[in-house]
């Protein structure tokens, strides 16, 4: 019999259908993750389950049964009963999970106590328990760990918190939502290694809501796609998983994985996935260096941000810039780009020495180089209107008359593959595609030579994230633009760079030819970083 | 490729006034200030009579259909004393208020846009200033200045500065956070141009709320100072000085002191309520 078992279940906020008749099984000790793009349902589907809807939500049909019992007619009470006792939940963003003001032990043994699965022998035997719990969750030192608050611990860290507490009454089921997307690749590896095998020996079934196919497809036992409140395919794990293994030079043999997603749905997803794309293909090496960075360092009081980085980006050539959280891959985009002053080091750019340009210098820089920043929500001014905003270079460098500006953002606009009428518009009535399209317009209004891309993806969904990369990958070809690509994605890296360089704790562990470094890395962190892409082990 | 998958469906935000004014204590609110700015405009329209006649025969009427807030010690009317003294009260707030605002504001984007020494003095600055009351800084300021209605302004206004300093600076280090002030920066923008086209509109929102709050505020001090005699001198009508001149006759004439302060009490929470509106607005954004 299934453990979990929902029927025809519909979710509504006020009169917005977000759930349309959803059918959901989740047996004994099976792993099944629920993949979807922002807004297709699979986090309102998660707290349907729990009764957690937000204000306004409301299930409006269907059953939900754990075991026989069908949660959607249980009161508040009986459902506090069924949290954390029948069902674990893991949350999404382990920065804002955790009580701030209290210790992260006491936040275990709260799980326990109000479950009343507290041990026998007072507070004492609570806390053992609630350290054992920590240190099963892999915690590591769980005692000393344990008497600390949350912000003392890094997000892998208090992820496991979240985890522990989640498990600490022993629930047959665990829905954990997004439960490592905050987490840098090899701290999401190592957590989900951890709770694959915890949970397995527990024989606890999960239900793995994720954004990312490739993650799914190598964590779960089965696999359910949503999309717009519906779920539109299902099938075995190795339905979905990558079909080239990765660790093979060149065009890697198709492996038969006997049925293949049918769904229109999940075959755009698969084919937007950077995991699942096949490598850029080699180019000519660029005919001249057009930037050339070295030794950079910089420092914030005294921690050493960066140190002694070298860097260099030929004309039309896109370099990759990876690493993890603080490996300082920002920080050398900002210095590079000269929004901030390099504490030494000398950056070049086409022959002239630029590290201390200020004034008109500086500004002439600027005209060659250009950012598309990391949030597309925060990047345009929200009082503006977009024609102004992708305008505004222009401006500043006084080009052009009014009539002869607005022509240049027609023509501008057009080139992002945005309508013209955009022009009219305010940033918050674009959707984060539309408006990174904007904030890439603006950065090409001056011609420059070089555009230093921040994470120009990472806030946008999959499919979206495939038009920008396109896109990008066009206007390189049809301007011979060069891209310092700053990404923490391998796969989104993977894709579109020519060369990568590696960077660790401020300093570039490996650099060489994508490809070379993909299929031949020569650094361990390297390979640590690679093998811990989902998919990878496919 | 699909170029408009990401297309939005939302329409443009709803906003405005008009919305505000659906909310019935809100509507009152605007309407009380409404009328008190009218008064001050046009006291003619209000009121016929003259506020510096008495009539002897008619001292110390209580209030009915002929004086509806009665009649002083002189005979004169109160209504129309309190008519006329809004022109000289509001002039004094809003003057008060301007001085806080501008001074307040150009110190704390100095502070903010400019940071290291700059910022360290201004800020030790309106440190002190906040550490004194507003009240006994406006008194001490107005004895060096002497008596008038300007200098009671003048004083209200700097006992102001420190609030808008504070609070416009904390605008300017968030707003200069921003990526798009970032990126004004990286597409070549000069400074002041970034600092005027939007690091101040960004910043103002807030700092609107807060020149709402502090006419309430104002206007209150302004009576206060009247009162103590500070303000304009009698026989100008002026709603501290009337509260003050009814404070003598309290116990057999009890309006005289009461009709003013229930106006200059209106016109304070009517103020409160809309800046505390506006501050939810901008949140709201």
């Amino acid at each position: 019999m299934s453990l979990l078992d929902i029927r025809n279940l519909t979710v509504a906020y006020g009169p917005r259908t977000v759930l349309r008749g959803v059918d959901l099984t989740v047996r004994s000790g099976e792993v099944v993750a629920l993949v979807g793009e922002s807004g297709s349902g699979k986090t309102t589907l998660a707290h349907a389950v729990v009764g957690l809807l937000p204000r306004g939500g409301r299930i409006t049909g269907g059953q939900v049964r754990l075991d026989g019992i069908d949660l959607t007619g249980l009161g508040e009470r009986s459902l506090r009963a069924v949290r954390g006792a029948r069902i674990g939940f893991v949350p999404q963003d382990p920065g804002v999970a955790l009580n701030p003001l209290r210790r992260v032990g006491d936040q275990v043994a709260e799980a326990l106590v109000v479950h009343s699965a507290a041990p026998s022998g007072g507070r004492r035997a609570l806390r053992e328990r609630a350290v054992a719990l920590l240190s099963e969750a892999g915690l590591p030192d769980a005692a000393a760990q344990a008497r600390r608050h949350p912000h003392e611990l890094s997000g892998g860290m208090r992820q496991r918190v979240l985890i522990a507490a989640a498990l600490a009454c022993r629930p047959p089921l665990v829905i954990a939502d997004e439960p490592t997307s905050a987490l840098d690749v090899t701290v999401q590896r190592r957590v989900l290694d951890h709770v694959g095998a915890l949970t397995r020996g527990l024989g606890t079934a999960v239900l793995l809501v994720t954004h990312d196919l490739a993650l799914a497809a190598e964590r779960a036992d089965r696999v359910l796609v949503m999309s717009d409140g519906v779920l539109v395919e299902e099938g075995p794990a190795s339905m979905f998983a990558p079909t080239r293994p990765r660790a093979v030079v060149g065009p890697g043999p198709t492996v038969d994985t006997g049925t293949v997603p049918r769904h229109p749905y999940t075959r755009r997803l698969v084919a937007a996935s950077p995991a699942y794309a096949p490598d850029r293909p080699e180019r000519p090496a660029p005919a001249r260096t057009l930037l050339a960075a070295t030794g950079l360092r910089r420092e914030y009081g005294s921690t050493v941000a960066l140190s002694d980085v070298d860097l260099t980006v030929g004309i039309g050539e896109t370099v990759g810039l990876v690493g993890e959280s603080g490996s300082g891959k920002s920080t050398t985009a900002r210095l590079v780009a000269r929004l901030e002053r390099a504490d030494s080091g000398r950056i070049v750019l086409d022959g002239a020495d630029v590290t201390a340009a200020r004034g008109t210098t500086l500004r002439a820089v600027r005209r060659r180089v250009q950012v598309v920043h990391q949030n597309p929500y925060g990047a345009l001014d929200p009082r503006w209107r977009i024609g102004p905003i992708v305008a505004e270079p222009l401006r500043a460098f006084g080009i052009g008359d009014r009539a002869a500006r607005r022509n240049r953002v027609a023509e501008l606009l057009d080139q992002v593959a945005l309508p013209a009428d955009v022009a009219r518009r305010r940033p918050t009535e674009l959707s984060g595609g539309q408006r990174q399209r904007v904030a890439i317009a603006r950065a090409l209004a001056l011609r420059p030579d070089l555009v230093i891309c921040d994470e120009p993806v990472s806030a946008l969904d999959v499919s979206v994230q495939a038009q920008i990369l396109d896109l990008l990958d066009e206007l390189q070809r049809e301007l011979g633009l060069a891209y310092l690509f700053i990404s923490h994605d391998l796969s989104v890296v993977r894709r579109v760079c020519d060369r990568i360089v590696v960077l660790r704790a401020g300093r570039v562990v490996e650099t060489g030819p994508t490809t070379r470094v993909f299929h031949h890395p020569t650094h361990p962190y390297t390979r640590e970083l690679l093998a811990a892409v989902p998919g990878a082990a496919a | 490729m699909t170029v408009f998958a990401d297309l939005p469906v939302r329409a443009a935000p709803v906003r405005g006034a008009l919305r505000l004014l659906r909310r019935p204590d809100l509507a009152l609110a605007v309407l009380v200030l409404a009328v008190v700015v009218a008064a001050a405009a046009a006291p003619g329209v209000f009121t016929a009579r003259d506020p510096l006649r008495g009539v002897p025969a008619d001292r110390l009427r209580p209030p009915g259909p002929a004086h509806p807030f009665g009649t002083d010690y002189l005979g004169r009317d109160l209504y129309a004393r309190v008519v006329h003294g809004a022109g000289e009260s509001l002039r004094a707030t809003v003057v008060a208020v301007l001085i806080a605002l501008v001074v307040g504001t150009v110190l704390g984007l100095l502070a903010g846009f400019v940071g290291g020494a700059v910022d360290e003095v201004l800020m030790r600055i309106v440190d002190v200033l906040l550490a004194i009351p507003g009240l006994l800084l406006s008194l001490t300021v107005v004895t060096v200045l002497g008596f008038g209605t300007a200098q009671v302004a003048i004083a209200v206004g700097v006992a102001g500065v420190a609030g808008f300093a504070r609070l416009s600076r904390s605008e300017v280090l968030r707003v200069r956070r921003t990526g798009y002030v970032e990126a004004a920066r990286g597409a070549g923008v000069r400074w002041y141009g970034v600092l005027a086209r939007h690091v101040l509109p960004n910043a103002t929102g807030p700092i609107g709320a807060l020149a709402a709050l502090e006419f309430g505020t104002a206007v209150l001090a302004v009576s206060a100072l009247s009162f103590l005699g500070f303000g304009a001198p009698p026989p100008t009508p002026e709603w501290g000085a009337l509260v003050a001149d009814g404070r003598n006759y309290l116990a057999g004439a009890w309006w005289l002191a009461t009709m003013p302060g229930l106006v200059v009490a209106a016109v304070v929470l009517a103020a409160n309520r809309i800046g505390r509106a506006l501050e939810h607005t901008e949140e709201g954004t």
